[in-house]
């Protein structure tokens, strides 16, 4: 897993059935993250929340990238 | 037979330089109707981009009024809107007019979430100056509704996003957001649903980033209106200032979300 806002990296142990938004939440509490929106992509494609990992195709050894979401613009 | 020739005519042509580009639809830009949400900062920057680019029938949604804080990013408001408290959308409305006399700009200044469905089917275009996910989510499943091109833009610091959100066939917002979108999206409301705005972030913002995000914003609703559609971002453009690098991502369609599964 690589923390897009650092480039630091960490290794997960993580099994087919694991959600993408479970891996999200780890990983953010991992690198104890700011409360906001985030999404988990690997490569150009960004990964659906609700979806297990088998589901989406990831697979040993993948990098995975978990990059914030902006929410401002208007303030 | 048409006007007659001028010397010098194509230098009084406020529009020229754009007319050289190719594949540019001044004529569908200047009769499109954009409906932008919200008018702070990236909605400045949009407005201007917009009328600067031809359109002139601009709808402009903000309840909010200026403040100072305000002032480093927004073209159009001044320290004397800040101290009376003008609504935001009637100074960019009045800021556009200035811009451009031709102008057609109408302000609303009430919340997005009271605009009747009907403002998203009377508009052409859809673009989101927007500062949190509740209100994306509220503009993105009305704009799909209606069928329409919605261009939303984000950012938080240096880094920024535009997503373009083609119905029917496209991803929408709510495609690409999962439980963290959601988790921030309820600090918004209380138990009874009412919205309280107890948690309203003061998200870091600077006027390069702006810019960007607003100019790329402005650029996919030129190729939207000028039938453009295979050169339009397919998904989502993502840019990190710090590093001056961006890059395209695909957010797939989910059958799943709150918008793509509610029945028809």
């Amino acid at each position: 897993m690589k923390n897009a806002e650092t480039g630091a990296t960490v290794e997960m142990e993580l099994e087919n059935e694991n959600t993408v938004d479970e891996v999200i939440e780890s990983a953010a509490t991992f690198w104890s993250k700011d409360m906001g929106a985030y999404v988990l992509r690997k490569g150009k494609k960004v990964l659906r929340g609700g979806s297990n990992l088998g589901e989406s195709g990831i697979r040993a050894d993948d990098v995975l990238e978990l990059i914030p979401d902006p929410e401002g613009g208007r303030l | 037979m048409g006007e007659p020739l001028r010397s010098g005519a194509i230098d009084q042509d406020v529009l020229d330089r754009s007319r050289r580009i190719g594949w540019l639809d001044l004529d569908a830009v200047s009769k499109a109707r954009v409906l932008m949400v919200g008018a702070g900062a990236i909605g400045n920057e949009v407005a201007k981009d917009l009328v600067l680019s031809g359109f002139k029938r601009v709808t402009i949604v903000d309840m909010d009024h200026v403040v100072g804080s305000n002032l480093s990013r927004c073209l159009f408001f001044s320290k004397q809107d800040a101290r009376e408290k003008r609504k935001k959308a009637e100074v960019v409305a009045k800021g556009l007019t200035n811009l451009a006399e031709d102008v057609e700009a109408v302000a609303i200044t009430s919340r997005v979430e009271d605009l009747p469905a009907s403002a998203f089917h009377v508009h052409d275009i859809v673009l989101g100056c927007l500062d949190n996910v509740a209100a994306r989510i509220h503009v993105g499943s009305h704009a799909y509704a209606e069928n329409k091109v919605l261009i939303d833009g984000a950012m938080d610091g240096f880094v920024g996003k535009v997503m373009v959100a083609r119905p029917p066939e496209g991803a929408c917002l709510q495609c690409g957001m999962n439980r963290t979108h959601s988790k921030i999206a309820s600090l918004r409301f209380s138990c009874t649903g009412r919205e309280v705005v107890f948690h309203e972030p003061l998200i870091p913002a600077e006027i390069t980033t702006t810019s960007v995000i607003a100019a790329v914003m402005v650029r996919e609703a030129l190729k939207v209106v000028s039938g453009k559609h295979e050169r339009l971002l397919s998904n989502c453009f993502y840019y990190d200032g710090l590093r001056n690098v961006s890059e395209e991502m695909e957010v797939p369609r989910d059958p799943a979300c709150a918008v793509h599964s509610r029945p028809h």
